[in-house]
């Protein structure tokens, strides 16, 4: 019987390590950020790192341009893609036949998985000439990039939102339309508001990829360190500069890239502590 | 009947709320659906048994992309072998072995923001870590060993819901029929978790191939003219190469041939992981 | 009742779970060969108790457990016991009818496979004749290979008795095993027990006080994880001789 028992002790054992080494690894990787980062934050100064000065071969490191860049650009992907994309999942969730529904939903979890390089592509043969031609501006900008990246969000956002939909029990509906109420007036009242806390995190989910998009953004925003006055302007995100300055820096450039990137990893630590507030709160109301 | 604040009957407002959402909605579809239809319209033609067996000539302005399928598939071979065991271990021990508390919701909190994390970020992190301080250079390994680490937090995650969800009756009936701890988690709890499982995976695998900014960086983007044969040589992925095709003009139709090829593989890993999964569900449960 | 009889037995049994204990002082002595229930209101710990009577309550709810559990005269809380084999000996039926997916016949053969038979013939055999046991074999024997999930809630029920009685366990435990089962199904369970009272002791944990007066030759009254009474059935019932137990069994609370 001990030879069981040995048996099982060297399983424990194995997982054990394993799940040290799996904890250990995501540890490291968080540390290693940290570790590169921090140290130009302290150097440099909060007031230089914030600043809109980012000349670093002069010892500048501010980021506030790029923080421009990437907010400008999520924000108008979310303007894009949200209405969209919610509509899309009302539509499929509450109004389509569930033959068309069968299709689609599955068809639009495929997009989701297409490479963003392939959006970026699509950015440069067609949004981008399109913007130049008929808005004018050099075409690489702000609006292509919030263009493309809003397309690139909108199988996520519908297919969240399609579940959260889904989820709200039917009851709700007969409820609502057994007391008179329309088609419509039901999924604004009853089956939306029921659904909240799924949007909510589907549209917190796909903010999270639009501000770590790099890819496309890069081959569209034009990637220029300035103020952009309009959407027709070239910007700068914080990722396209981490891509387009990596290869050639060191030192204390490099370390500024690593401290951005610290940036971008509390952007994303603070949208999924957003996104677990509001799964809590579903839970709580549901029990 | 209280009087009405809006100009519209209930009957109108659904009108107009149908006519927009369903614009809104054929919108979408169709911006998706042109997206895939240029894509695949473009490239497929080109795309030919030829175009897959063939090494790329002259920076890829011809030829095909044999050797730069092989790269990819090594570089994302080595990630998947590497983070899977890790990222299941993980996942089993957290679930079968641990208690719920502050710890494990903290390793769940973490791995759901380093899943969330750019990928940019794990290209540097890679670079400075594999490609630089390792010594690895431009190379497979140090490729693959990034996209490990990138796969990881989401193969840690889905597996562990995937675990979660097999209902506890499940290990109390292998117990009291005799099955020690991990007969039961062997024979009974992860069979049960397997479609969830493997969905994570083919999902960390679908994300690996389309993905550019880790690899680039610590793969390199070197063009192998011939097959890489030790994980120390560099090469580019084919998202990689598309990316160059595309940014530097080089031959458009290449580009849209190699997009296709990755459209379609990706897809097709999609397609078939469902498929098998159905198929195994149905025939277990 | 002399000490070699008793299946079970039980001494000074506390059972907690972090907090105020649950099970409470327990002596408890159930005789080989006979039907014991325990009957009592929600939360008086007769799952504690049974749990910890195959040793889940210590592997899989944590439990802290003090005090002694002996079958057939042996200790089975102590750290060097084979759990595994242990619960070969005590089986367990639960309160919903729980298949694991596969076909019948994976769910009658997974315990005796892992206990060592490999013999398709052997597997075949003891699959039958569990199936005959738990009175279920001439409504399956046509269709082995499907799934398990098929069946009715009653069927299922059975097909888990007779996996359990796959193992040739001494003592069988059953957790309100026909609390979602109609009256058919129930009485077909009831049936197996009292034709198998033989070969296997049976624990029956049951909130129907009906079916405890029914078909158990001992019982047992347990209310707020303290043993309040124990004794033939008849007696418990006719002649309580503590007030609590006529109460409950009279309805006044429950």
């Amino acid at each position: 019987m001990t030879i069981v028992r040995d048996s099982e002790k060297l399983v424990e054992r194995v997982l054990g390590l394993l799940a040290l080494s799996g904890v250990g690894i995501l540890a490291a990787i968080t540390f290693f950020i940290f570790r590169e980062g921090l140290p130009l934050i302290a150097s440099a100064g909060l007031s230089n790192f914030l600043s809109t000065d980012w000349h670093p071969v002069a010892g500048r490191y501010g980021i506030a341009l790029m923080i421009v860049g990437s907010v400008a650009v999520t924000a108008g992907a979310l303007a894009l893609g949200v209405p969209l994309g919610l509509a899309c999942a009302v539509v499929l969730a509450e109004m389509a036949p569930a033959r068309a529904r069968r299709v689609l939903k599955p068809a639009v979890e495929l997009l989701a998985g297409i490479p963003s390089v392939v959006y970026g592509f699509m950015g440069i043969v067609v949004v981008v000439p399109w913007i130049r031609r008929h808005l004018g501006g050099p075409g690489a900008s702000g609006l292509a990039a919030a263009a493309i990246l809003g397309v690139m969000i909108l199988p996520t956002i519908v297919a969240v939102s399609l579940d959260a939909l889904q989820a709200v029990p039917r009851s709700f509906r007969e409820g609502s339309l057994a007391l008179g109420a329309t088609e419509w007036q039901t999924i604004r009242r009853v089956v939306l508001p029921g659904a909240r806390s799924g949007i909510v995190a589907a549209v917190i989910l796909a903010m999270g990829r639009a501000v770590g998009e790099t890819m496309a953004v890069v081959m569209v925003a034009g990637n220029a360190v300035q103020l952009p006055r309009s959407p027709l302007d070239p910007v700068r995100t914080l990722t396209a500069n981490l891509a387009l300055e990596m290869g050639y820096a060191s030192g204390d450039h490099r370390a500024a890239l690593f401290a951005t990137g610290i940036v971008l990893f509390l952007i994303i630590v603070a949208l999924n502590a957003l996104a677990g507030l509001a799964r809590r709160r579903r839970e709580g109301r549901a029990s | 009947m209280t009087p009405r604040r809006s100009l519209l009957s209930p009957r109108r407002a659904q009108t107009v709320a149908r006519v927009v959402l369903w614009t809104l909605t054929l919108t979408a579809l169709a911006i998706l659906g042109f997206i895939l239809a240029f894509v695949l319209g473009h490239g497929l033609p080109r795309v030919g048994l030829a175009f897959l067996l063939e090494a790329p000539v002259d920076g890829g302005r011809a030829g095909g992309v044999a050797t730069i399928v092989v790269g990819t598939l090594e570089v994302t071979a080595l990630g998947l072998v590497t983070a899977t065991p890790l990222g299941l271990g993980t996942a089993v021990y957290l679930v079968e072995y641990t208690r719920e508390g502050r710890f494990t919701r903290l390793i769940r909190f973490g791995a759901d923001c380093l899943a969330g994390v750019p990928s940019i970020i794990f290209g540097l992190f890679g670079f400075v870590l594999f490609v630089l301080t390792l010594g690895f250079g431009w190379s497979i390994l140090a490729g693959g060993l990034t996209l490990a680490f990138m796969m990881l937090p989401t193969i840690i995650r889905t597996s562990e819901e995937a675990l979660r969800a097999v209902p506890a009756g499940y290990r109390d009936v292998a117990l009291s029929l005799g099955a020690s701890k991990w007969q039961s988690i062997r024979k009974v709890v992860l069979p049960a978790a397997l479609p969830g499982v493997v969905t994570g995976l083919v999902l960390s695998l679908g994300r690996a191939i389309g993905e550019t900014a880790a690899v680039i960086f610590t793969a390199g983007s070197s063009l192998p003219r011939r097959i890489p044969r030790t994980v120390f040589e560099g090469t580019r992925t084919l998202s990689v190469h598309f990316y160059q095709l595309a940014r530097e003009g080089i031959s458009a139709d290449n580009a849209y041939a190699t997009a296709a090829v990755l459209v379609l593989a990706i897809s097709l890993i999609n397609v078939t992981a469902y498929a098998a999964m159905n198929r195994f569900i149905r025939r277990f449960a | 009742m002399s000490l070699a009889s008793a299946a079970l037995e039980a001494r000074r049994l506390t059972i907690g779970y972090g907090g105020a204990p649950v099970v409470r002082g327990v002596d408890l002595m159930i005789p080989r060969g006979s039907i014991y229930a325990l009957i009592g209101p929600a939360a008086s710990g007769k799952t504690s108790l049974l749990r910890t009577f195959n040793l889940l309550a210590l592997d899989v709810d944590r439990a802290r457990v003090e005090g002694e559990v002996l079958v057939a005269g042996e200790p089975i809380l102590g750290r060097d016991v084979d759990r595994a084999r242990h619960r070969r000996r005590v089986g367990m039926v639960f309160a919903t009818p729980q298949p694991l997916p596969g076909s019948i016949a994976h769910n009658l053969t997974f315990g005796p496979r892992l206990a060592g038979v490999r013999a398709r013939s052997e597997l075949a055999a003891i699959a039958e004749s569990s199936l005959r046991l738990a009175q279920l074999w001439d409504e399956v024997k046509d269709r082995l290979e499907a799934p398990a999930r098929a069946l009715s809630g009653g069927q299922q029920q059975r097909l888990c008795l007779a996996r359990t009685l796959a193992l040739d366990p001494e003592i069988i435990l059953l957790d309100e095993p026909c609390s979602g089962l109609d009256p058919i199904a129930t009485l077909k369970i009831e049936d197996a027990m009292r034709s198998l009272r033989e070969r296997i002791t049976w624990v029956l944990v049951t909130n129907n006080t009906k079916q405890a007066a029914r078909v158990s030759d001992r019982t047992a009254f347990l209310l707020s994880g303290e043993l309040v009474e124990a004794g033939p059935t008849d007696q418990l019932f006719t002649r309580p001789s503590d007030r609590r137990t006529g109460d409950y069994l009279e309805g006044r609370f429950g």
